[in-house]
Protein backbone atom coordinates (compact mmCIF):
# COMPACT_ATOMS: atom_id res chain seq x y z
CA UNK A 1 0.00 0.00 0.00
CA UNK A 2 1.28 3.10 -0.67
CA UNK A 3 1.32 6.02 1.79
CA UNK A 4 -1.20 8.79 0.61
CA UNK A 5 -0.20 12.17 1.17
CA UNK A 6 -2.76 13.74 4.25
CA UNK A 7 -3.67 17.23 2.90
CA UNK A 8 -4.77 15.06 -0.24
CA UNK A 9 -6.87 12.66 2.09
CA UNK A 10 -7.99 15.46 4.02
CA UNK A 11 -9.82 17.32 0.71
CA UNK A 12 -10.85 13.81 -0.72
CA UNK A 13 -12.88 13.18 2.94
CA UNK A 14 -14.30 16.75 2.59
CA UNK A 15 -15.29 16.64 -1.13
CA UNK A 16 -16.83 13.14 0.01
CA UNK A 17 -18.45 14.15 3.02
CA UNK A 18 -20.05 17.44 1.06
CA UNK A 19 -21.39 15.39 -1.53
CA UNK A 20 -22.73 12.87 0.90
CA UNK A 21 -25.02 15.81 2.51
CA UNK A 22 -25.96 16.81 -1.13
CA UNK A 23 -29.38 16.81 -3.15
CA UNK A 24 -30.21 17.51 -6.23
CA UNK A 25 -32.14 20.58 -5.61
CA UNK A 26 -29.43 22.22 -3.05
CA UNK A 27 -26.72 21.58 -6.07
CA UNK A 28 -28.92 22.88 -8.03
CA UNK A 29 -28.81 26.37 -5.69
CA UNK A 30 -25.23 25.83 -4.53
CA UNK A 31 -22.82 28.36 -5.70
CA UNK A 32 -20.07 28.12 -8.04
CA UNK A 33 -17.27 28.10 -5.39
CA UNK A 34 -19.42 25.11 -3.49
CA UNK A 35 -19.48 23.24 -6.97
CA UNK A 36 -16.10 23.57 -7.72
CA UNK A 37 -15.15 22.60 -4.28
CA UNK A 38 -17.30 19.16 -4.37
CA UNK A 39 -16.26 18.11 -7.62
CA UNK A 40 -12.93 19.10 -8.35
CA UNK A 41 -11.70 15.26 -8.50
CA UNK A 42 -14.33 14.66 -11.13
CA UNK A 43 -13.23 14.23 -14.89
CA UNK A 44 -15.94 14.69 -17.43
CA UNK A 45 -15.50 12.53 -20.29
CA UNK A 46 -16.02 14.63 -23.93
CA UNK A 47 -20.46 14.35 -24.16
CA UNK A 48 -19.77 13.82 -28.04
CA UNK A 49 -17.07 11.42 -27.53
CA UNK A 50 -18.90 9.08 -25.21
CA UNK A 51 -21.84 9.46 -27.70
CA UNK A 52 -19.21 8.30 -30.93
CA UNK A 53 -17.72 5.59 -28.32
CA UNK A 54 -21.57 3.75 -28.13
CA UNK A 55 -21.49 4.46 -32.56
CA UNK A 56 -17.99 2.66 -32.68
CA UNK A 57 -19.33 0.11 -30.62
CA UNK A 58 -22.53 -0.26 -32.91
CA UNK A 59 -20.70 -0.10 -35.95
CA UNK A 60 -18.04 -2.69 -34.61
CA UNK A 61 -20.21 -5.00 -33.13
CA UNK A 62 -23.32 -5.11 -35.80
CA UNK A 63 -22.11 -8.05 -38.04
CA UNK A 64 -23.86 -6.59 -41.07
CA UNK A 65 -21.43 -3.23 -40.69
CA UNK A 66 -19.08 -5.66 -42.38
CA UNK A 67 -20.90 -7.28 -44.45
CA UNK A 68 -21.57 -6.48 -47.98
CA UNK A 69 -25.04 -7.40 -48.84
CA UNK A 70 -26.98 -4.72 -47.44
CA UNK A 71 -30.57 -4.62 -48.66
CA UNK A 72 -32.91 -6.17 -50.45
CA UNK A 73 -34.56 -3.76 -53.34
CA UNK A 74 -37.74 -3.80 -54.80
CA UNK A 75 -36.79 -1.89 -57.60
CA UNK A 76 -33.79 -1.86 -60.21
CA UNK A 77 -32.20 0.81 -59.07
CA UNK A 78 -30.19 1.33 -55.68
CA UNK A 79 -30.17 4.44 -54.03
CA UNK A 80 -27.11 6.34 -53.28
CA UNK A 81 -26.29 9.09 -51.67
CA UNK A 82 -22.39 9.28 -51.02
CA UNK A 83 -19.50 7.75 -51.90
CA UNK A 84 -18.19 5.70 -49.47
CA UNK A 85 -17.03 2.01 -49.28
CA UNK A 86 -20.18 0.75 -47.58
CA UNK A 87 -22.13 2.76 -49.99
CA UNK A 88 -20.00 0.80 -52.59
CA UNK A 89 -20.86 -1.94 -51.53
CA UNK A 90 -24.05 -1.04 -51.39
CA UNK A 91 -24.52 -1.03 -54.83
CA UNK A 92 -24.11 -4.88 -54.46
CA UNK A 93 -27.71 -6.40 -53.56
CA UNK A 94 -29.42 -9.39 -53.33
CA UNK A 95 -31.79 -10.60 -56.05
CA UNK A 96 -35.45 -12.30 -55.14
CA UNK A 97 -35.08 -15.63 -55.45
CA UNK A 98 -37.35 -16.85 -58.43
CA UNK A 99 -35.89 -13.61 -60.21
CA UNK A 100 -32.43 -15.03 -59.85
CA UNK A 101 -33.45 -18.43 -60.81
CA UNK A 102 -34.77 -16.15 -64.15
CA UNK A 103 -31.07 -14.30 -64.00
CA UNK A 104 -29.34 -17.36 -63.58
CA UNK A 105 -30.98 -19.30 -66.41
CA UNK A 106 -30.73 -16.71 -68.89
CA UNK A 107 -27.23 -15.89 -68.10
CA UNK A 108 -26.49 -19.77 -68.43
CA UNK A 109 -28.20 -19.80 -71.84
CA UNK A 110 -26.68 -17.03 -72.95
CA UNK A 111 -23.29 -18.09 -72.07
CA UNK A 112 -23.69 -21.68 -73.64
CA UNK A 113 -24.36 -19.76 -76.79
CA UNK A 114 -21.44 -17.79 -76.39
CA UNK A 115 -19.28 -20.63 -76.67
CA UNK A 116 -21.36 -22.19 -79.69
CA UNK A 117 -20.44 -18.84 -81.53
CA UNK A 118 -17.51 -19.51 -83.90
CA UNK A 119 -14.80 -17.28 -82.29
CA UNK A 120 -11.15 -16.56 -83.51
CA UNK A 121 -8.14 -18.85 -83.89
CA UNK A 122 -8.86 -20.51 -86.67
CA UNK A 123 -5.92 -21.83 -88.10
CA UNK A 124 -5.43 -20.41 -91.62
CA UNK A 125 -6.58 -23.31 -94.18
CA UNK A 126 -8.63 -25.12 -91.72
CA UNK A 127 -12.37 -25.31 -91.38
CA UNK A 128 -14.89 -26.75 -89.52
CA UNK A 129 -13.74 -27.28 -85.25
CA UNK A 130 -13.81 -24.14 -83.60
CA UNK A 131 -10.89 -23.45 -81.58
CA UNK A 132 -11.82 -21.71 -77.98
CA UNK A 133 -9.19 -19.45 -76.25
CA UNK A 134 -8.26 -20.93 -73.51
CA UNK A 135 -8.90 -18.41 -71.61
CA UNK A 136 -9.14 -20.27 -67.77
CA UNK A 137 -12.19 -17.79 -66.79
CA UNK A 138 -14.93 -16.10 -69.26
CA UNK A 139 -16.87 -13.04 -67.49
CA UNK A 140 -20.52 -12.73 -68.57
CA UNK A 141 -22.37 -9.82 -67.79
CA UNK A 142 -26.05 -9.00 -67.78
CA UNK A 143 -28.70 -5.85 -66.89
CA UNK A 144 -30.82 -6.56 -64.06
CA UNK A 145 -34.22 -5.45 -65.36
CA UNK A 146 -36.47 -6.03 -61.73
CA UNK A 147 -37.86 -8.59 -59.77
CA UNK A 148 -39.50 -11.43 -62.08
CA UNK A 149 -38.09 -9.88 -65.25
CA UNK A 150 -35.31 -11.92 -67.49
CA UNK A 151 -31.90 -10.34 -67.16
CA UNK A 152 -30.31 -8.84 -70.43
CA UNK A 153 -26.99 -10.24 -71.61
CA UNK A 154 -24.22 -7.53 -72.05
CA UNK A 155 -21.86 -7.77 -74.84
CA UNK A 156 -17.92 -5.98 -74.46
CA UNK A 157 -18.44 -2.40 -75.10
CA UNK A 158 -22.43 -2.63 -74.96
CA UNK A 159 -24.03 0.81 -74.12
CA UNK A 160 -26.11 0.91 -70.88
CA UNK A 161 -28.02 3.63 -69.00
CA UNK A 162 -25.79 4.04 -65.23
CA UNK A 163 -28.93 3.84 -63.34
CA UNK A 164 -28.69 -0.18 -64.30
CA UNK A 165 -27.51 -2.64 -61.92
CA UNK A 166 -25.36 -5.60 -63.50
CA UNK A 167 -25.03 -9.58 -62.93
CA UNK A 168 -22.12 -11.42 -63.15
CA UNK A 169 -21.83 -14.79 -63.94
CA UNK A 170 -18.51 -16.26 -64.96
CA UNK A 171 -17.91 -19.49 -66.79
CA UNK A 172 -14.32 -21.44 -65.49
CA UNK A 173 -12.13 -23.68 -66.92
CA UNK A 174 -11.02 -24.98 -63.54
CA UNK A 175 -11.93 -24.43 -59.93
CA UNK A 176 -10.56 -21.42 -58.21
CA UNK A 177 -10.38 -18.01 -56.66
CA UNK A 178 -11.93 -15.22 -58.52
CA UNK A 179 -11.60 -11.02 -58.01
CA UNK A 180 -13.17 -8.59 -59.27
CA UNK A 181 -11.89 -5.22 -60.30
CA UNK A 182 -13.48 -2.44 -61.72
CA UNK A 183 -11.61 0.27 -63.69
CA UNK A 184 -13.14 3.73 -63.65
CA UNK A 185 -13.31 5.84 -66.99
CA UNK A 186 -9.88 7.95 -65.49
CA UNK A 187 -8.26 4.31 -65.21
CA UNK A 188 -8.90 4.46 -61.18
CA UNK A 189 -9.37 1.08 -59.81
CA UNK A 190 -11.29 -0.96 -57.02
CA UNK A 191 -11.89 -4.14 -55.63
CA UNK A 192 -15.31 -4.69 -55.77
CA UNK A 193 -15.00 -8.78 -54.97
CA UNK A 194 -13.72 -10.15 -53.19
CA UNK A 195 -15.41 -8.09 -50.24
CA UNK A 196 -13.34 -6.19 -47.87
CA UNK A 197 -12.26 -8.30 -44.87
CA UNK A 198 -12.93 -11.39 -46.69
CA UNK A 199 -11.20 -13.55 -49.05
CA UNK A 200 -12.95 -15.39 -52.46
CA UNK A 201 -14.54 -18.35 -51.71
CA UNK A 202 -13.18 -21.19 -54.15
CA UNK A 203 -15.66 -21.07 -57.44
CA UNK A 204 -16.42 -24.59 -58.50
CA UNK A 205 -15.38 -25.40 -62.60
CA UNK A 206 -17.73 -24.31 -65.14
CA UNK A 207 -20.80 -21.66 -65.20
CA UNK A 208 -21.29 -19.76 -61.90
CA UNK A 209 -23.97 -16.93 -61.21
CA UNK A 210 -22.02 -14.59 -59.22
CA UNK A 211 -23.83 -14.86 -55.66
CA UNK A 212 -23.56 -14.64 -52.49
CA UNK A 213 -25.07 -16.54 -49.02
CA UNK A 214 -26.43 -18.30 -51.77
CA UNK A 215 -28.38 -15.44 -53.27
CA UNK A 216 -27.50 -14.22 -56.71
CA UNK A 217 -26.36 -10.65 -56.95
CA UNK A 218 -26.23 -7.32 -58.78
CA UNK A 219 -23.93 -4.37 -58.68
CA UNK A 220 -24.96 -1.03 -58.76
CA UNK A 221 -23.57 1.14 -61.84
CA UNK A 222 -25.08 5.03 -60.38
CA UNK A 223 -22.03 7.90 -60.03
CA UNK A 224 -20.03 5.71 -62.80
CA UNK A 225 -19.20 8.09 -65.37
CA UNK A 226 -18.51 7.50 -69.15
CA UNK A 227 -17.30 4.27 -69.28
CA UNK A 228 -16.52 0.95 -66.53
CA UNK A 229 -14.01 -2.27 -67.28
CA UNK A 230 -14.71 -5.42 -65.09
CA UNK A 231 -12.20 -7.20 -64.43
CA UNK A 232 -11.92 -11.10 -63.09
CA UNK A 233 -8.82 -13.09 -62.42
CA UNK A 234 -8.97 -16.30 -61.56
CA UNK A 235 -6.17 -17.74 -59.31
CA UNK A 236 -5.38 -20.86 -57.89
CA UNK A 237 -4.87 -19.62 -54.61
CA UNK A 238 -6.85 -16.33 -53.08
CA UNK A 239 -5.33 -13.26 -53.70
CA UNK A 240 -3.25 -11.88 -50.98
CA UNK A 241 -4.34 -8.12 -49.91
CA UNK A 242 -0.44 -7.52 -50.83
CA UNK A 243 -1.55 -8.82 -54.26
CA UNK A 244 -4.54 -7.14 -54.42
CA UNK A 245 -2.51 -3.74 -53.37
CA UNK A 246 -0.23 -4.72 -55.97
CA UNK A 247 -2.96 -4.81 -58.67
CA UNK A 248 -4.57 -1.85 -57.39
CA UNK A 249 -1.45 0.50 -58.27
CA UNK A 250 -1.10 -0.48 -61.46
CA UNK A 251 -1.37 1.89 -64.65
CA UNK A 252 -2.64 -0.77 -67.21
CA UNK A 253 -3.61 -3.65 -65.19
CA UNK A 254 -5.13 -5.50 -68.33
CA UNK A 255 -1.56 -5.32 -69.80
CA UNK A 256 -0.32 -6.90 -66.36
CA UNK A 257 -2.50 -9.00 -66.37
CA UNK A 258 -1.65 -10.22 -70.39
CA UNK A 259 1.70 -10.41 -69.63
CA UNK A 260 1.51 -12.72 -65.98
CA UNK A 261 -0.59 -15.17 -67.58
CA UNK A 262 1.29 -15.22 -70.48
CA UNK A 263 4.03 -16.70 -68.13
CA UNK A 264 4.67 -20.70 -68.40
CA UNK A 265 4.67 -20.57 -64.66
CA UNK A 266 1.58 -18.45 -65.01
CA UNK A 267 -1.73 -19.77 -62.60
CA UNK A 268 -3.65 -17.03 -62.72
CA UNK A 269 -6.09 -16.16 -66.18
CA UNK A 270 -8.49 -13.13 -66.34
CA UNK A 271 -10.99 -11.64 -68.54
CA UNK A 272 -12.28 -8.35 -69.15
CA UNK A 273 -15.49 -6.40 -70.16
CA UNK A 274 -15.78 -2.84 -71.14
CA UNK A 275 -19.17 -0.85 -70.52
CA UNK A 276 -20.12 2.21 -71.27
CA UNK A 277 -22.55 4.21 -69.42
CA UNK A 278 -24.92 7.19 -70.21
CA UNK A 279 -27.01 9.31 -68.31
CA UNK A 280 -24.26 9.27 -65.53
CA UNK A 281 -24.56 12.75 -62.89
CA UNK B 1 -33.38 23.11 -23.33
CA UNK B 2 -30.41 23.53 -20.94
CA UNK B 3 -28.34 21.78 -18.52
CA UNK B 4 -30.04 22.90 -15.90
CA UNK B 5 -33.66 22.18 -16.93
CA UNK B 6 -32.56 18.95 -17.86
CA UNK B 7 -31.02 18.31 -14.36
CA UNK B 8 -33.89 18.70 -12.74
CA UNK B 9 -35.70 16.23 -14.25
CA UNK B 10 -33.50 13.81 -13.46
CA UNK B 11 -34.61 11.32 -10.53
CA UNK B 12 -31.26 10.45 -8.73
CA UNK B 13 -31.97 7.81 -6.67
CA UNK B 14 -32.92 5.46 -9.70
CA UNK B 15 -29.82 6.72 -12.03
CA UNK B 16 -27.94 5.62 -8.36
CA UNK B 17 -30.09 1.83 -8.29
CA UNK B 18 -29.53 1.79 -11.70
CA UNK B 19 -25.37 2.45 -11.12
CA UNK B 20 -25.54 -0.07 -8.41
CA UNK B 21 -27.17 -2.59 -10.11
CA UNK B 22 -24.97 -2.39 -13.05
CA UNK B 23 -21.45 -2.01 -11.67
CA UNK B 24 -22.16 -3.82 -7.67
CA UNK B 25 -20.01 -0.97 -6.78
CA UNK B 26 -20.44 0.75 -3.18
CA UNK B 27 -23.39 3.00 -2.60
CA UNK B 28 -21.56 5.69 -1.65
CA UNK B 29 -19.00 5.68 -3.76
CA UNK B 30 -21.02 5.87 -6.75
CA UNK B 31 -23.59 8.24 -5.34
CA UNK B 32 -20.58 10.72 -4.40
CA UNK B 33 -19.69 10.10 -7.98
CA UNK B 34 -22.78 11.17 -9.43
CA UNK B 35 -23.29 13.97 -7.61
CA UNK B 36 -19.72 15.15 -7.88
CA UNK B 37 -20.72 14.94 -12.08
CA UNK B 38 -23.54 17.00 -11.48
CA UNK B 39 -21.71 19.54 -9.79
CA UNK B 40 -19.18 19.64 -12.14
CA UNK B 41 -21.11 19.92 -14.90
CA UNK B 42 -23.42 22.92 -12.97
CA UNK B 43 -19.82 24.50 -12.18
CA UNK B 44 -19.09 24.87 -16.20
CA UNK B 45 -22.13 27.19 -16.76
CA UNK B 46 -23.31 27.19 -20.35
CA UNK B 47 -20.96 24.86 -21.54
CA UNK B 48 -22.53 22.12 -21.73
CA UNK B 49 -26.45 23.38 -22.78
CA UNK B 50 -26.34 22.16 -26.20
CA UNK B 51 -24.84 18.67 -25.35
CA UNK B 52 -27.56 16.54 -24.74
CA UNK B 53 -30.85 16.37 -26.21
CA UNK B 54 -33.39 15.03 -23.50
CA UNK B 55 -33.33 14.31 -20.20
CA UNK B 56 -32.68 10.10 -20.96
CA UNK B 57 -29.27 11.14 -22.76
CA UNK B 58 -28.00 13.39 -20.14
CA UNK B 59 -28.57 10.33 -17.65
CA UNK B 60 -26.93 7.87 -19.42
CA UNK B 61 -23.94 10.18 -20.02
CA UNK B 62 -24.35 11.14 -16.02
CA UNK B 63 -23.93 7.32 -15.43
CA UNK B 64 -21.02 6.42 -17.10
CA UNK B 65 -19.42 9.56 -16.36
CA UNK B 66 -20.02 8.60 -12.41
CA UNK B 67 -18.95 5.13 -13.05
CA UNK B 68 -15.55 5.75 -14.66
CA UNK B 69 -15.11 8.72 -12.19
CA UNK B 70 -15.49 5.53 -9.60
CA UNK B 71 -12.87 3.13 -11.15
CA UNK B 72 -10.76 5.92 -11.70
CA UNK B 73 -10.37 7.59 -8.37
CA UNK B 74 -10.25 3.36 -6.77
CA UNK B 75 -7.30 3.28 -9.02
CA UNK B 76 -5.94 6.62 -7.68
CA UNK B 77 -6.67 5.42 -3.80
CA UNK B 78 -5.39 1.82 -4.52
CA UNK B 79 -8.87 0.55 -3.84
CA UNK B 80 -9.68 -2.92 -4.97
CA UNK B 81 -13.44 -3.47 -5.69
CA UNK B 82 -14.54 -7.14 -5.23
CA UNK B 83 -16.18 -7.24 -8.62
CA UNK B 84 -12.82 -5.98 -10.21
CA UNK B 85 -13.84 -3.97 -13.51
CA UNK B 86 -10.90 -5.63 -15.85
CA UNK B 87 -13.04 -9.07 -15.65
CA UNK B 88 -16.73 -7.09 -15.44
CA UNK B 89 -19.49 -7.40 -16.86
CA UNK B 90 -20.50 -10.78 -17.10
CA UNK B 91 -23.72 -10.64 -19.14
CA UNK B 92 -23.41 -14.37 -21.38
CA UNK B 93 -27.29 -13.40 -22.19
CA UNK B 94 -26.09 -10.10 -23.93
CA UNK B 95 -25.25 -9.59 -27.31
CA UNK B 96 -21.73 -8.58 -28.65
CA UNK B 97 -22.82 -4.94 -28.87
CA UNK B 98 -24.33 -4.52 -25.47
CA UNK B 99 -21.05 -6.15 -24.04
CA UNK B 100 -18.90 -3.42 -25.41
CA UNK B 101 -21.20 -1.02 -24.40
CA UNK B 102 -20.93 -2.13 -20.77
CA UNK B 103 -17.75 -2.16 -21.02
CA UNK B 104 -17.60 1.03 -22.25
CA UNK B 105 -19.30 2.46 -18.83
CA UNK B 106 -16.61 1.21 -17.04
CA UNK B 107 -13.87 2.60 -19.29
CA UNK B 108 -13.18 5.18 -21.92
CA UNK B 109 -12.76 3.49 -25.65
CA UNK B 110 -9.31 4.80 -25.55
CA UNK B 111 -8.75 2.32 -22.39
CA UNK B 112 -10.74 -0.37 -23.47
CA UNK B 113 -9.08 -0.66 -27.11
CA UNK B 114 -5.45 -0.09 -25.55
CA UNK B 115 -6.38 -3.13 -22.81
CA UNK B 116 -8.00 -5.39 -26.07
CA UNK B 117 -4.81 -4.62 -28.40
CA UNK B 118 -2.33 -5.08 -25.64
CA UNK B 119 -4.13 -8.75 -24.73
CA UNK B 120 -4.64 -9.31 -27.97
CA UNK B 121 -0.95 -9.19 -29.02
CA UNK B 122 -1.47 -6.84 -31.68
CA UNK B 123 2.02 -6.32 -33.59
CA UNK B 124 2.59 -2.50 -32.65
CA UNK B 125 2.31 -1.24 -36.19
CA UNK B 126 -1.31 -2.37 -36.54
CA UNK B 127 -1.70 -1.04 -32.79
CA UNK B 128 -0.25 2.60 -33.75
CA UNK B 129 -2.61 2.27 -36.95
CA UNK B 130 -5.60 1.25 -35.13
CA UNK B 131 -5.13 4.55 -31.94
CA UNK B 132 -5.21 6.23 -34.92
CA UNK B 133 -7.91 5.27 -36.63
CA UNK B 134 -9.92 5.47 -33.32
CA UNK B 135 -8.85 9.19 -32.19
CA UNK B 136 -10.27 9.82 -36.18
CA UNK B 137 -13.30 7.94 -35.29
CA UNK B 138 -14.10 10.04 -32.01
CA UNK B 139 -13.26 13.23 -33.49
CA UNK B 140 -16.19 13.54 -35.57
CA UNK B 141 -19.69 12.59 -37.10
CA UNK B 142 -18.83 12.32 -40.43
CA UNK B 143 -17.18 9.23 -40.09
CA UNK B 144 -20.61 7.58 -39.58
CA UNK B 145 -23.36 7.01 -41.72
CA UNK B 146 -26.67 5.55 -40.42
CA UNK B 147 -28.70 3.24 -42.99
CA UNK B 148 -31.36 5.19 -44.49
CA UNK B 149 -32.92 1.92 -46.29
CA UNK B 150 -33.24 -1.91 -46.15
CA UNK B 151 -33.00 -4.46 -43.94
CA UNK B 152 -30.29 -2.91 -42.19
CA UNK B 153 -32.05 0.58 -41.46
CA UNK B 154 -31.13 2.30 -38.49
CA UNK B 155 -27.72 0.59 -38.75
CA UNK B 156 -24.39 2.97 -37.51
CA UNK B 157 -22.03 1.83 -40.21
CA UNK B 158 -18.54 3.44 -40.60
CA UNK B 159 -18.00 5.67 -44.00
CA UNK B 160 -14.77 3.70 -45.49
CA UNK B 161 -14.56 5.95 -47.94
CA UNK B 162 -13.99 9.20 -45.68
CA UNK B 163 -11.78 7.72 -43.34
CA UNK B 164 -9.65 6.19 -45.87
CA UNK B 165 -9.64 9.97 -47.56
CA UNK B 166 -8.39 11.48 -44.49
CA UNK B 167 -6.23 8.63 -43.13
CA UNK B 168 -4.74 8.35 -46.71
CA UNK B 169 -4.91 4.48 -46.50
CA UNK B 170 -6.33 2.33 -48.50
CA UNK B 171 -10.22 1.36 -48.05
CA UNK B 172 -9.15 -1.97 -48.08
CA UNK B 173 -6.73 -0.60 -45.33
CA UNK B 174 -8.90 0.90 -42.91
CA UNK B 175 -11.48 -2.20 -43.42
CA UNK B 176 -8.96 -4.09 -42.20
CA UNK B 177 -7.84 -2.54 -39.24
CA UNK B 178 -11.78 -2.28 -38.53
CA UNK B 179 -12.07 -5.99 -38.94
CA UNK B 180 -8.79 -6.28 -36.67
CA UNK B 181 -10.50 -4.59 -33.49
CA UNK B 182 -13.74 -6.49 -34.32
CA UNK B 183 -12.05 -9.62 -33.90
CA UNK B 184 -10.36 -8.04 -30.83
CA UNK B 185 -13.63 -7.28 -28.96
CA UNK B 186 -14.62 -10.79 -29.97
CA UNK B 187 -12.50 -12.69 -28.70
CA UNK B 188 -12.70 -10.34 -25.96
CA UNK B 189 -16.08 -11.07 -24.87
CA UNK B 190 -16.02 -14.80 -25.81
CA UNK B 191 -13.30 -14.83 -22.54
CA UNK B 192 -15.75 -13.28 -20.31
Amino acid sequence: MTQEHPDTKQKEDRSSLARAELDLDKLLAASQAFLEECSDEIELPVPEEVEREHKIAEALMTEEAFEVVQFEIDSGEVPLKTESVFDKLRRWFWIPALAGALATGFLLINASEKLKEPEQLIGKGKTGQRVLPKKGVSLHLGVWNGPGVKATRLGNGDTLSSKKSVLFSFTLEKAGYLAIFLQKQKGELQVIYPFPGQTSKKWKKGFSLFEYKGRPQAYGLSKLEKSVTFIVVKTKQPLSSKQLKTYLRSNDLVSQLQTESKKRTATLSFDAMRLKLTGAE
Amino acid sequence: MTLRELIQDIDVEKLLARCIQRTKFERESLQDALYGVIAKLLSQGSKYDNSFPNAMALEGYIQTAAIRNVIRLSKKKQQHYETNHEGEPKDPGANPEEQVVRHLELQSMRELVQRVMEQHQAPRGIHKEIRQLLELLLSSDEFFQVRQTGQSKGIVVFDIGKLSKKLRWSRYQVSHRLQHLQKAFLKENKKQ
